[in-house]
């Protein structure tokens, strides 16, 4: 579905990305996992068109996404979720939601996904005139991946979901993204600080120390793993069982 | 006490000039972070296409409205994709500021010399049969010109929040004014979005030109008067704050007249800047906002 080949990019004189080579496949959920500043974030970003790489390619379904502005890409099927959801905080929670369904494809099932997206969190739609800025954190969150999906993506990127959130709210919200994957066949990826969350729900995952791609592999590998987990993620496997 | 009255009714009718003029400077600055010291300009050149249409084909000025509307969106466009796009740019949201200040402020030199050209240097102001007359509300007097610039003021200002505040058009403004990165994200395309803003806003310039040139007067470089009324309302109102424009409006409008009916007419524009300056003191976030959460 989406191939991303040799991509190498650059915040002003500093490498952020070296040679990134991945594939993300139809129907699974994905994980970039690694250390604060690893580069996990800058490759999203890159896939959603914030970022342009120096070189190497993206292909999204035959499709060559790296030098296309961010909204000609939601266009073709990828939706973003921002670090810090990132949401219109002057506009109310329904106005957020409209807007995540600018594209002409999108705009015509507006109506529908609204309706779908109430259903998915219940809370959003008790909040619908309340303004944007002043919903909890996780109300917030949940906000922002409904606006995401309002864009009727087939590629969703959630770039750090469960940052300052309760692990109550992170269970539920997770459970509906895996809910979505399941049901609509959403391919999604999952950017991640807390590993353990990350390789639970992941088919595959990809881990990312100073800008490359140092292990890739089934997540249930990774997990079994725990010399490589101890390595690169500073996870000792007694403290996640535990 | 019928003095008094006159006042205020004089003072409302200038109010809803004075917001009607600001609405396009507070536009561009709450949009897209544009300080376009060169709105006067594009406000005399809006009244220069009036007048122009008056002289030459004696087409009414209120009816010369949608036509100085679309040459000056056409203005708009060329103004953004020609100056101001380069800008956006920039690293931050301060030399987006500085540097469209210093541009604009070029714009005026080349825009004020080529009405110069055009039109020669001469006062010019629309004559009609109607000038000058008045009628009588309530007992108060209220000059024609003067009621149909407050009714332009306050349809084109309703016009503007239907167009912000309802339609998705408007949402994407907002959205892109909010965050434009996040914006870009839900699949906005935002330079578009900037650039029919700029449209809007320079046609909202021109408006202002038609009716500044059928009540008061214009030369080629007379757009400064018109620029430091406008700063004062976009700070009384709140910078980004673009639906309390037209009430800021009024409360400057009204403020001057009082302030000349009690210490006289010389002291006009020494009211306004010390309203300027007072709010800037006091309210920097102007009159109708609280100030800005720390998000």
């Amino acid at each position: 579905m989406l191939e991303v080949s040799n991509l190498n990019a650059f915040y002003g004189d500093i490498q952020a990305l070296w040679n990134i080579c991945l594939r993300i496949h139809e129907g699974e959920i994905v994980t970039f996992v690694g250390s604060n500043g690893a580069g996990k974030s800058t490759i999203m970003k890159t896939i959603a068109g914030l970022v342009k790489p120096k070189d190497g390619t993206i292909l999204f379904e035959g499709i060559r996404l790296d030098q296309l502005p961010a909204h000609k890409i939601v266009d073709l099927g990828i939706s973003m979720v921002p670090e810090g959801r990132r949401l219109f905080p002057e506009m109310t929670v329904l106005e957020n939601l409209e807007v995540g369904a600018s594209t002409k494809a999108a705009s015509r099932i507006r109506v529908s996904n609204i309706n779908w997206t109430y259903e998915l969190f219940p809370i959003l739609k008790e909040r619908s005139k309340q303004v944007a800025g002043t919903l909890s954190g996780g109300e917030q969150q949940m906000l922002a991946i409904g606006r995401a999906l309002m864009a009727q993506p087939k590629l969703l990127l959630i770039d750090e979901m469960s940052l300052g959130l309760s692990p109550i709210v992170v269970d539920h919200i997770l459970q509906v993204i895996q809910d979505v994957n399941r049901s609509k066949k959403l391919t999604i990826a999952l950017v991640e600080q807390d590993v353990g969350l990350a390789l639970s729900i992941a088919d595959r995952g990809y881990i990312i120390e100073h800008g490359r791609i140092v292990v890739e592999g089934d997540t249930k590998l990774l997990q079994g793993d725990g010399r490589l987990m101890e390595a690169y993620l500073g996870v000792s496997l007694k403290k996640k069982t535990g | 006490m019928e003095m008094f009255t006159q006042t205020i009714a004089y003072g409302i009718l200038v109010g809803a000039m004075y917001g009607l003029l600001t609405l396009g400077l507070g536009l561009l600055m709450g949009v897209m972070k544009f300080l376009n010291v060169a709105h006067g300009t594009f406000i005399v050149l809006g009244g220069y296409v009036s007048y122009w249409l008056f002289t030459r084909y004696g087409l009414n000025p209120y009816l010369s409205i949608p036509l100085v509307i679309a040459v000056m969106f056409l203005v708009g466009l060329v103004v953004y994709k020609v100056t101001l796009s380069p800008l956006l740019k920039l690293p931050s949201v301060g030399n987006r500021l500085n540097s469209s200040m210093l541009i604009t402020f070029g714009i005026i030199y080349v825009v004020d010399n080529l009405m110069t050209i055009f039109w020669k240097p001469d006062v010019r102001s629309i004559v009609a049969p109607f000038t000058g007359r008045s009628m009588e509300l309530f007992g108060t007097k209220f000059s024609i010109t003067g009621l149909c610039g407050f009714a332009v003021a306050i349809v084109v200002a309703v016009a503007l929040y239907f167009v912000l505040g309802r339609t998705q058009f408007g949402k994407h403004v907002r959205a892109a004014t909010q965050d434009a990165e996040a914006a870009s994200l839900c699949g906005i395309n935002v330079h578009r979005t900037y650039l029919i803003s700029s449209g809007i806003a320079i046609a909202l310039a021109g408006v202002a030109g038609v009716i500044i040139v059928s009540s008061y007067s214009i030369s080629p470089n007379g757009g400064l008067r018109w620029l430091l009324v406008a700063f004062v309302v976009m700070i009384l109102a709140g910078e980004g704050n673009i639906n309390a424009i037209v009430p800021a409006g009024l409360i400057l409008g009204l403020l001057e007249a009082v302030g000349v009916f009690i210490i006289g007419a010389p002291y006009r524009q020494v009211v306004a800047l010390v309203i300027f300056i007072v709010i800037l003191i006091f309210r920097p976030q102007g009159l109708f906002r609280k100030r800005r959460l720390a998000t």
